[in-house]
């Protein structure tokens, strides 16, 4: 409960305090190194207001005895978009996979059927979140992403195993397929964030246009020191991030336990001292 | 039910809490030995609430002037071009929301300067009342200083980042924006500006302007001089619908023959970065010419 809190008072809140920039007329101004550095900052903003608030149910929950499924379990360490959905909104994307994906066949009606029962579990999906064209373009942009990567795979997937590439060039593959993953569900939000989805390529023309102007540090230093707790989060989450903790939990458990009271005294306090201005949880929407 | 606290848990919530009261009292001694320069906000929202906190924490800082109003006032920075000046302009707000705070803190200063600007009808900025007004927060500053807006460390970090290390300027007229950039926002203000106010809006901004009106009166019975003023825009946005039919709405709440009207600038190419906010250059020009036309007002 005290991540969930940390990552919605102190991550969150202070965040959304530069992301009003992506909103029209503003964006017309914004340069494309910061309209980058935006898209980041609302990417980091959804996934700490709603883990964050996802946490605090849970914990909320387990002090009165409940156990509720963990909705989100680091997504932006995810190497595929269809990893990405398992990670992100748990419980919606089990629902929409139980009851939509395999009652229309799954994948077992073909590949071209697959492709199209993505896009069309996806496009509902996006409607899920509210009556408007631009959550349906979000929810096809999400199936059209899995449906071409579907593609990938299919084509790909011998050749790769065949000329064991995955250990030959292993970190580095796994890095370029979680910045490509990030950067494609980054530019996904850009819909949920503005009100049209003609604003969403505004914005991105906006940013083109702007290019030759310089990056605003004063909205860049704020919004990657305000990434780096969650990007340490997720961190901690790789498989690298996994193993050591464990080799130090195994090394010395007492010691480990202590580190890890502080690290949670470290979260409380900035609870306490920096939470930002208090806003609605922007799922509270849908 | 989960079982509560069990023995062998307790070295984790004693470190825990030693964490936290180790950062609290260590972070507190630093502010309150004048280790921790105080940040003026890293956000709009986050500099409001500073402005608004400083006049009630401080009140040995507390000056005899005072000039209300939007960013577009905040942008003249005044109290750097005249100390006896205190900012109570906010960004996103209006001069209605300056007058609340100025009246909640009790100072009554010499002179106050209003920005006179269609801002006015979106009302008292409830959010940073809310903020300044919440019970027991004023006392718990009075006693925990890093509890007050300007010391919250990520701003503080933030701001020693930004100025000192990366040496931006936190100022918020840029002039970075491009020629082109500028002009797609602005034909994009003159033509929210050319819309005719809605039924709501129009109501909306009657009503703020009779606040406005009663906080100016107010004042004026208590002595104070009170001059309202009209910032520049760029030209086109002066023909739009909003921009006339606002001023003829104060004008005629605020009769020239009654209250003070600072004289409109005669120049009309002013620079501005979206239609509204003038860049930092012609901000200047501006706010060298408002203090001397103040000076010589009567």
């Amino acid at each position: 409960m005290i991540v969930g809190f940390f990552l919605k008072l102190v991550i969150a809140d202070n965040i959304k305090d530069y992301t009003w920039w992506i909103a029209f007329p503003y964006y017309e101004v914004v340069s494309f190194k910061t309209g980058l550095i935006l898209i980041l900052a609302y990417s980091v903003q959804i996934f700490t207001d709603f883990a964050g608030y996802s946490l605090i149910a849970i914990g909320l929950a387990w002090m009165f005895g409940y156990e509720l499924i963990q909705n989100f379990n680091f997504p932006y360490i995810s190497q595929s978009i269809s990893e990405f959905w398992r990670r992100w909104h748990i419980s919606l994307s089990t629902w929409l996979r139980d009851y939509l994906y395999f009652p229309l066949g799954g994948n077992r009606k073909g590949k071209f059927r697959t492709y199209v029962n993505l896009m069309i579990v996806m496009g509902l999906g996006g409607l899920w979140h509210g009556a408007a064209i631009s959550y349906i373009i979000w929810g096809l942009y999400h199936g059209i992403g899995l449906a071409i990567e579907r593609m990938f795979a299919d084509l790909l997937e011998p050749l790769w195993k065949r000329y064991k590439l995955e250990g030959a060039l292993g970190w580095w593959v796994a890095l370029a397929k979680g910045l490509f993953v990030f950067t494609f569900v980054s530019f996904g939000w850009l819909l949920f964030k503005l009100t049209t989805s003609t604003q969403a390529i505004e914005f991105v023309i906006a940013m083109w246009r702007n290019r030759a102007m310089p990056l605003d540090m004063s909205v860049a230093a704020p919004v990657i020191l305000l990434s780096i707790p969650p990007f340490i989060y997720h961190l901690l989450a790789t498989p690298r991030g996994m193993a050591l903790r464990k080799s130090w939990s195994e090394k010395s458990p007492a010691r480990y336990r202590r580190l890890e009271a502080c690290a949670f005294g470290i979260l409380l306090y900035f609870i306490f001292a920096n939470a930002g201005s208090s806003d609605a949880f922007i799922y509270f929407q849908f | 039910m989960h079982s509560s606290t069990s023995n062998s848990e307790r070295p984790f919530f004693i470190a825990l809490v030693a964490t936290f009261a180790v950062l609290l009292v260590g972070y507190e001694l630093l502010v309150r030995a004048g280790r921790v320069d105080s940040s003026r906000g890293i956000t709009f929202f986050e500099e409001n609430i500073v402005k608004a906190q400083q006049l009630r924490d401080y009140p040995n800082r507390r000056k005899e002037s005072v000039a209300l109003g939007s960013s577009l006032t905040a942008n003249l920075y005044l109290p750097s071009l005249d100390g006896q000046f205190v900012d109570l302009a906010f960004r996103g707000g209006n001069s209605l929301t300056g007058f609340e705070i100025l009246q909640e803190s009790g100072h009554v200063p010499k002179f106050i300067l209003v920005e006179m600007t269609d801002t006015l009808k979106s009302g008292l900025d409830k959010k940073l009342l809310r903020q300044q007004q919440t019970t027991g927060f004023g006392t718990l500053r009075s006693f925990l200083f890093q509890t007050r807006q300007e010391y919250r460390p990520i701003s503080v970090g933030v701001h020693d980042i930004t100025s000192e290390v990366l040496k931006v300027e936190l100022r918020g007229t840029k002039t970075s924006t491009s020629e082109d950039a500028r002009a797609k926002a602005i034909a994009g203000y003159v033509r929210g500006q050319s819309a005719e106010y809605s039924p709501k809006e129009s109501a909306d901004l009657d009503a703020s302007l009779d606040a406005l009106k009663s906080f100016v009166d107010e004042y004026l019975k208590k002595g104070t001089r009170v001059v309202l003023f009209n910032p520049p825009v760029s030209e086109p946005a002066t023909k739009a619908y909003r921009y006339q039919e606002f001023l003829i709405r104060a004008l005629n709440k605020f009769p020239p023959e009654t209250y003070t009207w600072l004289k409109i600038h005669p120049r009309k190419d002013w620079v501005t970065n979206d239609g509204s906010h003038l860049v930092k250059e012609d901000a200047d020009v501006y706010a060298a010419w408002l203090l001397q036309e103040v000076k010589q007002s009567p």
